[in-house]
């Protein structure tokens, strides 16, 4: 299956399920299935929790949101069809709207989850079935609702060519069916889908009251389904939320509701908030951010863990950082792996913040995937050690190529530590004998840039990129960054190696056809291998650690597994 | 008493000095003039000599040295006071381990030679206008006038901000090279268009209560052109407020060159200056405070001793106008 481009121009901001990933929910045991949720240790209610950002939240509409922190934040007023429930650093999959996690009988390609018949908006009415439908129909209408996923219109059956509810006021979606109760749902896919129940805990699964949808306004209040509800939204300045009185805890296993009140506050600047939060001072003693990492702070926290260890958080972000090296124009394959070779992945990661920061990485697929990581040798070399011997085999590469390819355009995102990293990568490169030409790029619309083909474009040849999963298995990584029919003339999609190697493309044929999990996990762990260490069509760098750190009157903070992010929904004011 | 007996003591008593003569007299015994000028010669000097110390520390300045960091904490320098060592003698950068004291030599380099540019285009540009407006009046005044006006009405650094993206794409399509080639060109641009006008008002000043004095007169009664009388009888009369302006210039776009880098639309990374080694070492202020401290102090060294100098010039020249 092939990413569609939306999904990807948002690479870097999603990322999911870093840990307890079990595939085929259809056979798994409804452990979670009813609420409420467990209660979290010591945890006291009342108190308002304050969330202090950067940025507003990009969109708070569930058919537009695709952004990893807010994916998790806005648990707090939507519900859909499955969620990820971390408790206990374990994260599962639970039903939510849903009453259990779905089944199928056709190996994936037909879906039907049973529905709570219960639930109820923040108005007091009861979300239906058709709510839920109408949910997944309107994020049609995607020329209106930009962003999002579009996991809806990738995998559902749409013979009608149905365009969205604005568009078509009577049309339907023929492939999602309510049961004439109302008490469960089928969806019909154009291809088996196994990991299905996991799609469905993004917002194009969420009930909307047709009645109340205001089209692009909606985004701004979103009508509420969960704990909590808006009060008031001021984009750009604050958020408050205030308790959801017709949210029933009995029917919702994945969330709490703690705080009586929850502010969000946006505006802030990195270094600032990050020195506050660093020095507990009085204002953010019961603030946290998710957006806003320990970053050039850390220092000051490596050097006294004690005394931050109950409110610091250092966990492995599933994005993988890495080098794409452009098959289109570096034709070579010894010059490539020359690239890989010449690469220091000890500079790399320092200019990021050193061993804090990242954790190297051999494979686009992490080692949490454990059927799809293998842990290969580039260029046999230990990266640490000696920089020399990598030295002298980048020459040696050099040396065997036929079609040598010394002048690299090296394209780079100018955001954060990317622009030093891609200058040790450059000095590392340059040290072998190439001679790097550096492609700064603005931040808004990166990654458009570097997938463009088009003759006439100038096309970088080595890629600085990062690719954070949609779902932890090792096809929701390479098929977006490898298979070559994610390519078109014009647009390499997220196949910034423009990889398209007959060899490789057959493996891909063969892993299509894989229903089982596990050995799609194997097979394209397989691919990903071959595609480094034979075709060096990339030079994985790091798998990110994010670091946050909380005011010293919270509790409950946790890392969630589903969106692989600092997660203030179980959080309480300690009294 | 005859006169031939008058004379030699005259002479003797009362030296005839030209005004230059008298101001450099009156220089040479400031003491703040001295050090001043000092700590300007002494940056010009390390900037001059950039590429040495480049030889006597055995690196470049943008070379990484990740050996000079401490990899599990964070990437900062290991050792005190930013990683200062027999090595790295102004310590390294953190997270890169570029040595400081070489990225700041060279960044000595740039941020003079911008500034230095900028004032000689602004000075070239000042004088000319300033001298055209005053001698001629009339229409040709008026015209340059709100000309000096408008440019002095607009908020330079916004404006610059502003400009400097547009102007880089224009010298880029018209063939300049990306990056700090055209950049910097841009940059002396676009601090000497803001900078022109407070020169030429002063010369603008000077000239009209020139241009109706006698040896203009004589010049123009003997049948001089206007450009001679502009250039050869008025212009050699102005050297003492354009050498004061000048040096009273020079430390403000200094300033002006750094807050551009800082603002980020200045001197491109990796290309060492003073304004972009200041931007980057904020973020580490509180961990690493060696960092933040010798660029800016320097800077600030340098600004205080241009802005010293210059009055110590204005003071020689024009005793009157004392502080």
């Amino acid at each position: 299956m092939s990413l569609s481009k939306k999904a990807i121009a948002l690479v870097g901001t999603l990322a999911l399920g870093a840990t307890a990933f079990v595939m085929v929910p259809s056979s798994q045991a409804a452990t979670a299935v009813n609420g409420p949720a467990p209660a979290i240790a010591g945890a006291v209610k009342g108190g308002t929790l304050t969330i202090l950002e950067q940025g507003d939240f990009e969109h708070i509409d569930p058919a537009r949101n695709y952004v990893g922190g807010t994916l998790d934040f806005y648990r707090f007023f939507i519900r859909t069809l499955t969620q990820y429930r971390t408790y206990n650093g374990k994260t599962e999959l639970v039903p939510d709207v849903a009453a259990d996690l779905g089944t199928t009988k056709d190996g994936g390609s037909t879906w039907v989850f049973k529905l709570r018949t219960n639930l109820k908006y923040e108005d007091g009415s009861k979300i239906t079935c058709a709510d839920l439908k109408y949910g997944t129909m309107r994020s049609y209408n995607d020329a209106i609702l930009d962003g999002g996923t579009t996991y809806a219109h990738d995998f559902l059956k749409n013979p009608t060519n149905f365009k969205g509810p604005y568009t078509e006021p009577n049309g339907d979606l023929k492939s999602v069916v309510c049961s004439p109760k109302g008490d469960s749902i089928t969806y019909m896919l154009s291809q088996p889908v196994p990991y299905f129940p996991y799609v469905t805990t993004f917002g194009s699964f969420s009930p909307v009251p047709k009645a109340k949808d205001t089209k692009q306004n909606y985004d701004s209040h979103p009508v509420s389904s969960g704990p909590y509800k808006i009060e008031s939204y001021n984009r750009g300045k604050n958020m408050t939320l205030v308790r959801n009185t017709n949210w029933d805890p009995a029917t919702d296993p994945a969330r709490w509701n703690y705080p009586d009140k929850i502010v969000v506050k946006f505006g802030y600047e990195q270094n600032a908030l990050e020195q506050q939060l660093v020095s507990d001072s009085a204002d953010v003693q019961t603030a946290m951010s998710t957006d806003t990492g320990v970053i050039t702070n850390l220092p000051k926290v490596l050097a006294n863990p004690s005394a931050y260890k109950s409110r610091f958080f250092s966990f492995v972000s599933p994005y993988a950082r890495y080098l794409a090296i452009n098959l289109d124009t570096v034709k070579d394959v010894n010059v490539r792996k020359a690239i890989q070779c010449a690469i220091d992945l000890r500079t790399i990661l320092l200019a990021a913040g050193g061993t804090a920061a990242g954790t190297y990485s051999n494979s686009l697929i992490p080692s949490s995937i454990k059927n799809g990581y293998r842990n290969f040798d580039i260029c046999g070399r230990d990266v640490h050690t000696k920089p020399e011997a990598q030295i002298a085999a980048a020459r040696g590469y050099l040396k065997q190529a036929k079609d040598v390819k010394k002048d690299l355009i090296l394209a780079y995102r100018d955001k954060g530590v990317e622009p030093q990293r891609a200058e040790a990568a450059q000095q590392a490169l340059e040290a072998v004998g190439f001679t790097v030409t550096m492609m700064k790029l603005p931040r808004a619309g990166y990654y458009t840039r570097i997938g463009q083909r088009d003759a006439g474009v100038v096309q970088p040849d080595v890629i600085q990129t990062s690719w954070g999963y949609d779902w932890a298995a090792s096809s929701g990584i390479v098929y977006a960054l490898l298979d070559g029919r994610t390519m078109t003339a014009s647009d390499s999609h997220s196949n910034y190696s423009r990889q398209n190697v007959p060899a490789l493309q057959a493996l891909f044929a063969k892993a299509d056809m894989i229903t089982n999990p596990a050995a799609s996990d194997a097979a394209l762990g397989d691919i990903d291998q071959q595609a480094i260490q034979d075709y060096a069509a990339v030079m994985p760098v790091y798998f990110e650690t994010s670091n946050f750190i909380t005011g010293s009157k919270l509790g409950g903070v946790q890392v969630d597994g589903g969106y692989g992010t600092i997660s203030p929904l179980a959080a309480f004011v300690k009294k | 008493m005859s006169l031939d007996q008058l004379a030699p003591a005259s002479t003797a008593g009362v030296e005839g000095r030209s005004p230059s003569a008298m101001a450099w007299e009156r220089i040479k015994h400031d003491r703040t003039a001295w050090i001043s000028g000092g700590v300007i010669f002494f940056f010009l000097i390390i900037g001059i000599i950039a590429p040495l110390f480049q030889r006597i520390l055995h690196t470049s300045p943008n070379s990484f040295h990740p050996e000079a960091l401490d990899e599990a904490m964070g990437a900062m320098p290991i050792g005190h006071f930013g990683g200062i060592s027999s090595t790295h003698w102004f310590g390294v950068e953190p997270r890169t381990g570029r040595d400081i004291l070489l990225r700041f030599v060279f960044g000595a380099r740039t941020s003079l030679s911008i500034a230095l540019t900028a004032t000689l285009v602004a000075t070239v540009i000042g004088v000319v206008v300033g001298l055209l407006s005053g001698f001629f009046g009339g229409k040709i005044d008026q015209v340059l006038s709100r000309m000096m006006e408008i440019v002095l009405a607009f908020p330079s650094i916004l404006f610059a901000l502003a400009i400097t993206p547009v102007l880089e794409n224009v010298l880029e399509s018209s063939g300049l090279p990306k990056g700090n080639a055209t950049r910097i060109p841009v940059m002396i641009m676009v601090i000497s268009t803001f900078g022109w006008p407070y020169i030429a008002r002063i010369v603008r000043g000077q000239v009209i209560s020139m241009r109706e004095r006698e040896f203009v007169d004589a010049a123009r009664a003997l049948g001089a052109t206007r450009l001679h009388l502009v250039f050869k009888q008025i212009l050699p009369n102005l050297w003492a407020p354009i050498l004061v302006t000048v040096a009273l210039n020079i430390p403000s776009f200094i300033t002006q060159e750094a807050a551009l880098t800082f603002l980020g639309a200045g001197v491109i990374e990796p290309t060492s200056d003073w304004g972009s080694m200041l931007l980057a070492s904020v973020p580490f202020y509180s961990v690493d405070p060696m960092y933040t401290f010798i660029p800016g102090f320097a800077l600030f060294l340098l600004v205080l001793a241009f802005n010293l100098l210059g009055d110590s010039v204005r003071d020689a020249l024009d005793p009157k106008s004392s502080r």
